[in-house]
């Protein structure tokens, strides 16, 4: 997977700065010691972040767009799936159910996105389109929080583009109705 | 086989669900998805009368109507393979569409809301980004008429405001949106609807069509020209408004004033993208305009814009200040401006690094002439 979006990190560079200083007063073993001590703190720190920063999909580059909010309060969006309780195939994108399609008018940053609807009514009006009537579907309530990734209106106003990070999980903050 | 040409995507989720196409000689046809198979879309076609397709891109007619109440039983599968850019090839179906098991579920509306005003419902119809304007001048005071140069007039500057705003909406975004949204032509609204009757109402819609999303550049540039108009009333405000927007925008709405206070006519416009339920409407009037112009006049350099230019200097002549710069992309020619640098000691042939103030100069014509104005100088 790739790693996107580390966040700032500017406050490893201060730590840095602060123990220089330090050790230009300390004794020479105990400078070692202090480094070694940094080293492991800033290499611990740096995989909590990649970790926390992993997207479900190996986004390409400048994915999530600029444009995209992160999420860090809570929200409900609405996505059909097929099965209750939801399963983990009701979360899978464009890009991995068709692996091998050419969608040329949209972006590969879209296509590894998650439809979802921030109005449920719309979820039922999608449920008249034949694509949806071959299996028995169901309104899913996902509940969004910090750390759940990145969303984006696109298209129709309620219609919105969520990039969920590989550490969030959706199944535990889903509740499908029966339609 | 009978080819069609994917128009725009109508509805999105996980996937165009629904998109309206056109075949070689301009019939219209409406495409929803039955099903995915093994990766592959199915999408079932048929020809459509263009007026119903209008109405259920505005919500008046739902899809399944749509598909069913045709003159022609015709109806088609097709399957994108090579995507939406290559002609879609088209398999005739033989037993009648009425009867088929893909067929949408009645009441599929398009749009909940039905649109109220004139240019949500042209927006919705295009299933494009649309902008409207009317002026009151004086000669339409008792006829619906204008004078061809006030109209002219109107056009170019609109069209300019809209162009400035647009390059300042490019600015801001990202390397990869800024190279597919560069219009270096500038053709950014193209007029569709001229003087339609009951007023001098205009509509224009954007040159080009919005994404598969329905998002448009455009509405990023009209968002910054309504900034202008928000507080019309309060020329400080307004004032302050275009400080931030120094530079040619800035330059084009003054003038943009000008004119109206010149044509003795005020503004009103109103713009919508497909999905919006109401228009954004902005206006000035003439009365609100002449304090406008009076405060930012004010301003000096209000239109100019910051230009950095290194090349090799070709020309400098110290009698009359005139310079031309080769750079790597073409030759500037500019001037120095009264009280800057003096053009002695530079040398021909030498390469320098020029800091220009650029200004829009309006031609007889009304078109845009770019002057540069050199404000220092270094070797570069």
């Amino acid at each position: 997977m790739l790693i996107q979006r580390l966040g700032p990190v500017g406050h490893v560079h201060l730590t840095s700065r602060r123990f220089s200083s330090r050790l230009l007063n300390s004794e020479p073993c105990q400078g070692l010691w202090k480094i070694k001590i940094w080293l492991v703190y800033n290499f611990i720190r740096l995989m909590i972040i990649i970790k926390t920063m992993i997207y479900r999909e190996s986004l390409p580059e400048n994915c999530p767009p600029i444009e995209a909010d992160e999420l860090n309060s809570r929200r409900e969006v609405y996505r059909l799936v097929c099965s209750n309780p939801p399963q983990d195939d009701d979360f899978r994108s464009q890009r991995e159910m068709k692996p091998s399609a050419v969608f040329k008018n949209i972006s590969e940053c879209q296509a590894m996105g998650l439809s979802v609807f921030s109005n449920r009514d719309v979820c039922h009006k999608t449920m008249k389109l034949p694509a949806f009537k071959k299996c028995q579907h169901y309104v899913c309530r996902v509940v969004l929080d910090k750390g759940a990734g990145r969303i984006q209106q696109t298209g129709q106003l309620s219609h919105h583009t969520w990039w969920p990070l590989a550490d969030f999980d959706i199944l535990a903050s889903c509740n499908a109705d029966v339609s | 086989m009978k080819t069609i040409h994917y128009k725009s995507a109508l509805f999105y989720y996980d996937g165009v669900q629904i998109f309206e196409a056109r075949d070689a000689i301009g019939g219209y046809y409406i495409a929803v998805l039955a099903e995915t198979i093994d990766g592959l879309d199915r999408y079932i076609l048929a020809g459509v009368e263009p007026e119903k397709l209008r109405q259920f891109k505005t919500g008046k007619f739902d899809l399944l109507s749509l598909l069913i109440d045709r003159p022609e039983e015709d109806w088609f599968i097709a399957i994108p393979i090579g995507g939406f850019d290559a002609a879609l090839y088209l398999e005739l179906q033989s037993n009648p569409l009425k009867n088929n098991p893909d067929l949408p579920d009645s009441g599929f509306l398009l749009h909940e809301i039905p649109a109220d005003t004139n240019t949500v419902e042209e927006a919705r119809s295009r299933n494009n980004l649309v902008f409207e304007i009317s002026v009151e001048p004086p000669e339409a005071a008792d006829e619906h008429q204008i004078h061809a140069e006030t109209l002219a007039g109107l056009l170019l500057n609109l069209q300019t405001l809209v162009k400035h705003a647009y390059s300042a909406a490019v600015r801001d975004m990202s390397a990869a949106s800024r190279r597919s949204n560069d219009v270096p032509d500038g053709h950014l609204l193209n007029v569709v609807v001229p003087a339609a009757p009951g007023s001098f109402r205009l509509v224009f819609e954007a040159a080009s069509q919005s994404d598969i999303f329905g998002n448009n550049v455009m509405a990023n540039a009209l968002q910054r020209i309504d900034q202008f108009f928000e507080h019309v009333s309060n020329p400080k405000q307004t004032l302050d408004m275009v400080k931030q927007h120094r530079g040619h925008l800035a330059g084009a709405y003054l003038r943009m004033l000008r004119f109206l206070i010149e044509h003795k006519t005020g503004l009103r416009y109103a713009w919508a993208e497909p999905a919006f339920n109401n228009p954004k409407c902005y206006s000035v009037t003439n009365a609100q305009a002449i304090p406008l112009v009076e405060y930012l006049s004010g301003i000096s350099n209000i239109g100019a814009e910051t230009v950095v230019l290194q090349g090799t200097l070709e020309k400098a002549d110290m009698g009359n200040g005139n310079w031309r710069l080769a750079t790597e992309e073409r030759d500037y020619s500019g001037k120095i401006k009264p009280g800057g640098p003096s053009l002695d000691g530079l040398k021909i042939g030498s390469r320098y690094k020029f800091n220009c103030l650029e200004e829009i100069e309006e031609s007889q014509s009304g078109r845009e002439q770019r002057a540069l104005f050199l404000m220092e100088h270094e070797p570069a």
